[in-house]
């Protein structure tokens, strides 16, 4: 009796060790990757805004660049990437040896980062829609990013945007239309962000992942950095309690002035719609993203 | 907040008062616990860069309320940061009860459901566990059954999730341990033959030969009940071998959802140990190996982990002692969240075996276990000079001989940290080192001269590969390597019973830049006088008069009252913290400089 | 500010409200040096006081205050039968310091290892030093927390009120 119980447990342990172990031969996916089932003709998916809280000090941030630009080419027009720059290791030391004169922070990126306290939490770091605000998995590695918009990207949206934008050459404006069209009635209170981004920028970053000595690195691109708020770091207030099905909410920003460093052929306005009630489990989620170029 | 601490006051009047009534019960009932808070008020300090923000108030605190009922305990522990204090991970922002925990013993069987901390050998599988110093927490939240079959036998069996900040993780962790004291199992009762029958039944199919030799190692010890000296320590024991061995097996799940890689879901880590104790001799041994697990920390590298810890030590009965360490890990990271950074989410655990420094200076440049690899090793010897020899004076004298040196594995292959190789599989070279990360040579000369005046001299030399142990990187520009030499003097002047001045000098000598935020040498100066056994004042300035931006030569004072009566303590401290590095749990993080004004308040009840 | 207050108050009363009243010996598992295992419920000195007194390799204090008690332990033992239980809390970085730590310096106690803290838990101890005076039929009775120099003392002439029957006090 004793001899088949010590047996039984020998066994139970075999197999316990046997099933927990998974040995992975290849790493990458075979055959593509899968990118969701977004593809249903007639549902409007969610886009996913995902935040790289980065600095051009910070040695280790453009490994996070990466992997957003690899999650941005992999799930192509399904995802709205954001550079934040804030922080420490994004502060402007033009005397510095070696010296980072670009300022690619803003009011709106600094905003952010305070009050979520991503730099605090040490950079590279992220948020994905920004979900679960004030729990242990809100601020995200870029490792996880991944993981975390792919559990989005096939949910059915319940708000559609669509922003189109008049850009004025000579006076170097742009006139933002944005139209918030919910797709299912809903009620709870909703804000809109419209943000200014510019991509290749070209700029001071040191980077880690290259061999020493050649570290800093003086033409390094940087893309998707967020350059100001168009309305406010916060947003406009577009629902205040309810929103019926098919209705639409315009909002028009008119004349927003581009700084002369700005190359407006490499900016674009992305918006996006959060659940900014202040009672609500899921504050602060970013229920839909929208980006259009300015011209 | 407030309604928590009436919930708290509320549960233990209940406990208090049952206690009352149960007085006839031959069980004793008890509520026990504790108390901390460290509060802080943070003021602008542009001279050193200390800038607490908004939010000029912190505090960490918390409190344990222990309940026990004959076999049966059980707790719980309030928790509040808001935020925590300048330099804690700010994650833990927050309030509630993160740990509890019902626990009942009888004979053989241990069932503990909820919050536990445990450990499987020295840990390099397995271990939760908690420094409320240091706010490194992860306990485990599931339930543990430790099966104590026969004396010298324990089985301990951990299913749950680990703590991560206020919240779980998102793995499950699951492991299986065994450990053996084969004296004590074949030694045990006064009745040996029978359990060398029986250790002969249950291996009989081995040659006689070897069995003699078995039979002889446990024939030599004594056959003497050891029950009848169940409260001997070894000190009062005739010489006698222990010979411990154990294994373990622990396992975690994270479900994969990446779409770039393919990601193991369940990871499995094994280690088994071995312990040899005879007198004053002890070996220890253990090995670890782990399979495939990409993760934030180790780069995605999909290369299996390994691990191997040994120390011997040897006391003579004349008062001299060694101890020898060494040890190898090679991608031994194990999270129970394969993003997680920090402390947060560490299933195992490496002990740093260099020296554990108390002066400020002697931790000035801190070395912790490199997770993703490193190679060392590290000696102590020990001895006490004698009362009444040339050397040992009135009262004798301890001298300590300490060293330890680390280094990185030789990895050949592909350079670290390169994300188009992200997940790569490099290979390691067990015949030879890498760059080395750490030295660390020092002596420590402890002395009484009479019974008024004892002092401690310690010299150190220290070397730190700052770029690779502290900030990843291979780049030498921005973060130097440092060599230093410390010297410290600690006088403690005794000029009437109960009253007394203690000195610290301490001087930290480089020519390097340490670290981004200061550089060159500091001298450290400390008071602390005791007026009577309930009462301590501190007075501390460390000076970076060495820097070679001569703004940055700043002295970075403090000052201290303490309190204490019985188990209770109040300081109340104002001063300028430097910015440093911290570490813990075998991570460093930087730690910015603050100028606050500090209460903290600890007591047991 | 103001919950802090709270909690300053709450901590108040409740170290004034808790007093040790017969309070036996918790039961945790720890290690002697040995390598062997026992039980702290277990721990008797035939109806004589005992000290329980938590330490680590890397405490200074500790180290002092247990230094100032070997000096005098002898005579301790011979007025009153007391037995002093050093209870080291190392993890796995230094317990395998503590045997030659012992050793070096000479100390006669009775010494285990505490390497997973949980009779640190059970007995509520928040830093070390911390030293327990238990009486002859093992209950807590006495209880202080850090080292001042003299310290060692303090905690004789509360043995020998103890073990004269007397009330003690912090």
């Amino acid at each position: 009796m004793k001899k088949k119980f010590l047996l039984l447990c020998f066994f139970l342990t075999s197999a316990f060790i046997y099933q927990s172990c998974d040995y992975v031969i290849n790493a990458v996916p075979a055959g593509t990757a899968s990118t969701g089932s977004g593809s249903t003709t007639g549902i409007i998916y969610r886009k996913v805004l995902i935040e790289d809280y980065t600095g051009h000090k910070c040695g280790n941030c453009p490994a996070a660049a990466r992997e957003l630009h690899k999650l941005d080419s992999l799930y192509s027009g399904k995802i709205v990437p954001l550079a934040i720059h804030a922080g420490f290791y994004a502060n402007v030391t033009p005397t510095s040896v070696p010296a980072y004169p670009t300022n690619l922070k803003c009011q709106a990126s600094t905003d952010y980062d305070t009050f979520f306290g991503n730099s605090t939490a040490g950079n590279p770091n992220g948020l994905v829609n920004r979900i679960g605000f004030g729990g242990a998995a809100f601020i995200k590695q870029w490792s996880d990013w991944g993981s975390s918009a792919y559990s989005m990207i096939s949910m059915p949206a319940d708000f559609k945007i669509t922003i189109s934008n008049t850009y004025n050459v000579g006076s170097n404006q742009v006139t933002s239309v944005v139209t918030t069209k919910a797709l299912n009635s809903k009620s709870g209170t909703y804000n809109l962000v419209v943000l200014m981004v510019e991509d290749s920028i070209v700029a001071e970053q040191i980077d880690y992942s290259l061999p020493a000595g050649s570290q800093y690195v003086t033409n390094y691109v940087f893309n998707h950095v967020v350059r100001g708020a168009v309305n406010s770091s916060w947003g406009d207030q577009i629902i205040a309690s309810t929103i019926t099905a098919k209705d639409s909410i315009v909002k028009t920003y008119a004349n927003f002035q581009l700084s002369a460093t700005w190359k407006y052929k490499h900016c674009k306005i992305v918006a996006f719609v959060y659940d900014a009630l202040s009672t609500s489990t899921t504050q602060y989620e970013v229920l839909q993203a929208e980006s259009k170029d300015v011209n | 907040m407030k309604k928590t601490f009436a919930k708290l006051i509320l549960s233990i009047g209940i406990c208090s008062a049952s206690s009352f009534f149960a007085q006839e019960n031959k069980n004793t009932q008890s509520v026990t616990g504790n108390f901390q808070i460290d509060a802080a008020n943070y003021s602008k300090d542009t001279l050193i860069g200390a800038d607490p923000g908004s939010q000029v108030v912190r505090y960490n605190s918390f409190g344990n309320v222990n309940y026990a009922y004959g076999n049966f305990t059980a707790g719980v522990r309030f928790e509040s940061y808001q935020p925590p204090l300048l330099g804690y991970l700010p994650g833990y922002t927050g309030t509630g009860i993160p740990y509890k925990y019902a626990r009942y013993r009888h004979d053989n069987i241990d069932v503990t459901v909820g919050s536990f901390y445990d450990q499987f050998g020295s840990g390099m599988c397995f271990r939760s566990y908690e420094d409320r110093g240091l706010l490194y927490d992860n306990a485990m939240n599931g339930m543990r059954v430790i099966f104590t079959p026969k004396d010298g036998i324990t089985l301990k069996g951990i299913i749950g999730k680990q703590r991560t900040y206020f919240d779980l993780s998102p793995g499950v962790v699951r492991g299986l341990d065994g450990e053996i004291n084969l004296t004590q199992l074949f030694n045990n009762d006064s009745d040996y033959v029978k359990n060398y029958r029986h250790f002969a039944y249950k291996v009989r199919r081995v040659p006689k030969k070897t069995f003699r030799g078995i039979k002889r190692i446990f024939n030599k010890n004594s056959l003497r009940d050891s029950t009848a000296y169940p409260n001997d320590s070894i000190l009062y024991r005739p010489l006698k071998t222990q010979i411990i061995i154990g294994g373990s097996f622990v396992s975690k799940y994270q479900a994969d959802q990446d779409p770039t890689l393919v990601l193991p879901e369940n990871v499995g880590c094994a280690a088994g140990r071995l312990n040899i104790i005879r007198g004053g001799f002890n070996f220890y041994a253990e090995g670890s190996y782990k399979i495939n697990d990409p993760s934030y920390q180790n780069n995605f590298s999909y290369k299996d982990g390994k691990g191997l810890f040994a120390s011997v030590s040897y006391a003579t009965k004349g008062g001299l002692t060694f101890l020898f360490t060494g040890k190898m890990i090679d991608n031994m990271s194990f999270r129970s969240d394969r993003n997680a950074t920090n402390t947060i989410d560490m299933i195992n655990y490496s002990p740093a075996i260099t020296k554990n420094h108390t002066y400020m200076m002697m931790a000035y440049v801190p070395y912790a276990s490199q997770m993703n690899g490193e190679i060392g090793a590290s000696g102590e010897i020990q001895y006490k000079f004698k009362k009444g020899t040339l050397l040992g004076g009135k009262y004798g004298t301890d001298v300590t001989f300490n060293g330890s040196v680390m280094f990185a594995p030789d990895t050949t292959g592909l350079p670290y940290a390169q994300d188009s190789i992200r997940h790569y599989k490099y290979k390691v070279n067990y015949g030879s080192v890498g760059k080395e990360f750490f030295h660390d040579v020092n002596i420590e000369i402890g002395k009484k001269i009479n019974k008024h005046l004892k002092f401690t001299l310690m010299f150190a030399t220290q070397f730190i590969n700052q770029a690779q142990v502290q900030y990843n990187t291979l780049d030498k520009k921005d973060h130097p390597d440092v060599h230093s030499k410390i010297w410290v003097a600690d006088v403690t002047w005794r000029y009437k019973t109960g009253k007394a001045i203690r000195f610290e000098a301490q001087n930290f000598l480089t020519k390097d830049t340490v670290n981004a935020y200061g550089s060159g040498s500091w001298m450290t100066g400390l008071i602390e006088w005791t007026p009577s056994s309930n009462w301590f004042v501190v007075l501390a300035d460390q000076y970076n008069y060495g820097n070679k931006d001569a703004t940055k030569q700043v002295h970075y004072y403090y000052g201290s009252l303490i309190y204490v009566s019985g188990p209770t303590r109040i300081t109340l401290s104002y001063g300028r913290q430097r910015a440093g590095i911290f570490c813990a749990g075998g991570v460093c993080r930087f730690v910015p400089s603050a100028n606050a004004l500090t209460i903290s308040i600890s007591t047991s009840f | 500010m103001k919950k802090i207050t709270i909690a300053v108050l709450t901590l108040a009363i409740f170290s004034l409200a808790f007093k040790f009243d017969g309070q036996k010996i918790p039961s945790a598992t720890l290690k002697k040096l040995d390598g062997t295992k026992i039980n702290s419920s277990t721990f008797s000195n035939n109806g004589k006081p005992m000290i329980i007194d938590f330490w680590a390799t890397w405490c200074k204090p500790c180290k002092k205050e247990l230094d100032a008690i070997a000096e005098t332990y002898e005579d301790w033992q011979k007025e009153t039968g007391v037995k002093l239980i050093a209870i080291s809390i190392d993890d796995a970085r230094s317990s395998s310091k503590v045997v030659t730590d012992v050793k070096a310096k000479g100390w006669t106690y009775e010494v285990y290892i505490d390497e997973n803290q949980d009779f640190k838990r059970a007995m509520n101890v928040n830093n070390v030093p911390h030293t327990f005076l238990v009486n002859g039929k093992g209950e807590i009775v006495w209880s202080h927390n850090s080292y001042a120099e003299g310290d060692e003392a303090k905690l004789y002439e509360e043995l020998k009120k103890l073990v004269k029957g007397e009330k003690l006090e912090h």
